[in-house]
């Protein structure tokens, strides 16, 4: 009985430590342009047409996108921009000026300290609900943290916005590339 | 019938009192009774007492509201005033400066705001007229309101933690400061209060 109770907690180890390995050597791209992946917490599902996967191989050939030797590469097609800003349009839309482009970008992960690429952000402006400059309590340094919507697109107010299948692949998306090991619709969706 | 009248005018006048504290942005109310600041002979937002090292107080004065609407007319001293004297070395940031040291721009921010102080928090009367000691704040944003009219709004805060009480040095207007203080706790606690029942109240 207690043997099986350690393999059970065994296998338990593994699936979760399984699923923060998952996200190595992936791209995200919005229509054919690559973008930062702590996009996908920004995204609004109701103006995405579809989200598709491909091998890097296969979206070489068929996008035509620089993704040679990349394992994973995940498109989000959006005809409709209306919504959408770059990283320096938000910051101007909040009201910062031109320093605030090279402050460090925090967007409270448990995976990373700060984004690598924040010039490659893209945001619909209305899943943001807010822009900081904060100080950090230990060393001091300033940087930006940008809050959004709930965390789920596909729960909340967004269920029944937009496409079903974009929303659980969006969030699919957040638990893919932050590592949550305890996020539902990753781990239904992560075999996808 | 007379004890009949009186429980309905008591019952329409907090009713009046609740409908004037959902007055969508607005901070003047029922709940307001915050004495006029001055600092160094500049009349501040009250709240940038918050962001003051009392060390650096030469002279704290109490105003009576008598005194005070004489001085400054009904509506600004209605509440009384303090007047607040620095020492020569201590430093002041006004909002312009304050929000240039947070990387934005102070002639586009929104003139609604609310300030976190630790362990309390609440509206400005006018953010453009807070005035704050350069290293208090750590916190500078712009977040979207969720009252109406659903613009942009300032949320600024400083440090929460306080300092141990065995660290506090005392001032010789510590008497006076505490009860100036408290006029501000108890507001933020009942509009804390008044919040929290919100979602009881509709159930």
């Amino acid at each position: 009985m207690i043997k099986a109770f350690r393999l059970l907690m065994v296998l338990l180890v593994i699936a979760t430590a399984s699923g923060r390995l998952y996200a190595q050597n992936a791209k995200l791209y919005l229509n054919n342009k690559e973008i930062a992946f702590q996009s996908v917490h920004f995204l609004d599902a109701s103006t995405i047409d579809s989200i598709n996967f491909y091998t890097g191989t296969e979206a070489n050939a068929k996008l035509n996108l620089q993704t040679t030797g990349v394992d994973s590469v995940y498109v989000i097609f959006e005809r409709d921009l209306s919504d959408v800003v770059s990283y320096y349009q938000l910051l101007e839309r909040y009201h910062l000026d031109n320093r605030a482009r090279a402050l460090p970008l925090d967007l409270n992960s448990g995976r990373y300290d700060y984004v690598k690429d924040p010039q490659l952000m893209m945001f619909s402006i209305n899943r943001v609900t807010r822009v900081a400059v904060e100080m950090a309590y230990k060393t001091g340094i300033d940087y930006i943290n940008i809050d959004h919507m709930y965390n789920r697109p596909y729960m909340g107010p967004y269920k029944g916005i937009g496409s079903a299948k974009a929303r659980r692949t969006l969030t699919w998306l957040q638990g893919y590339f932050e590592g949550y090991g305890d996020n539902f619709y990753y781990k239904q969706y992560k075999g996808k | 019938m007379k004890k009949a009248a009186l429980i309905l005018l008591i019952m329409l006048t907090c009713l009046f009192k609740v409908k004037a504290q959902h007055i969508p942005g607005s901070r003047i109310d029922s709940l307001d009774h915050r004495p006029l600041l001055m600092i160094n002979g500049k009349k501040v937002d009250p709240l940038s007492f918050f962001t003051l090292d009392r060390q650096q107080f030469k002279n704290f004065k109490v105003i009576t509201p008598e005194q005070a609407m004489k001085r400054f007319g009904y509506d600004a001293g209605k509440f009384g005033a303090i007047e607040i004297t620095l020492v020569k070395e201590a430093k002041l940031l006004n909002w312009t400066q304050l929000a240039k040291r947070f990387y934005f721009i102070a002639d586009q921010l929104p003139v609604n705001g609310h300030f976190n102080w630790g362990y309390g928090g609440l509206d400005f009367n006018d953010p453009r007229l807070f005035a704050a000691a350069p290293s208090t704040i750590t916190y500078f944003s712009i977040g979207r309101s969720h009252e109406a009219p659903y613009g942009q709004v300032v949320w600024i805060a400083q440090r929460g933690v306080l300092p141990p009480k065995k660290e506090i040095k005392p001032t010789p207007f510590d008497k006076e400061i505490g009860a100036f203080e408290q006029i501000f706790i108890i507001e933020s606690n009942k509009r804390s209060a008044i919040e929290n029942a919100k979602p009881l109240l509709q159930g």
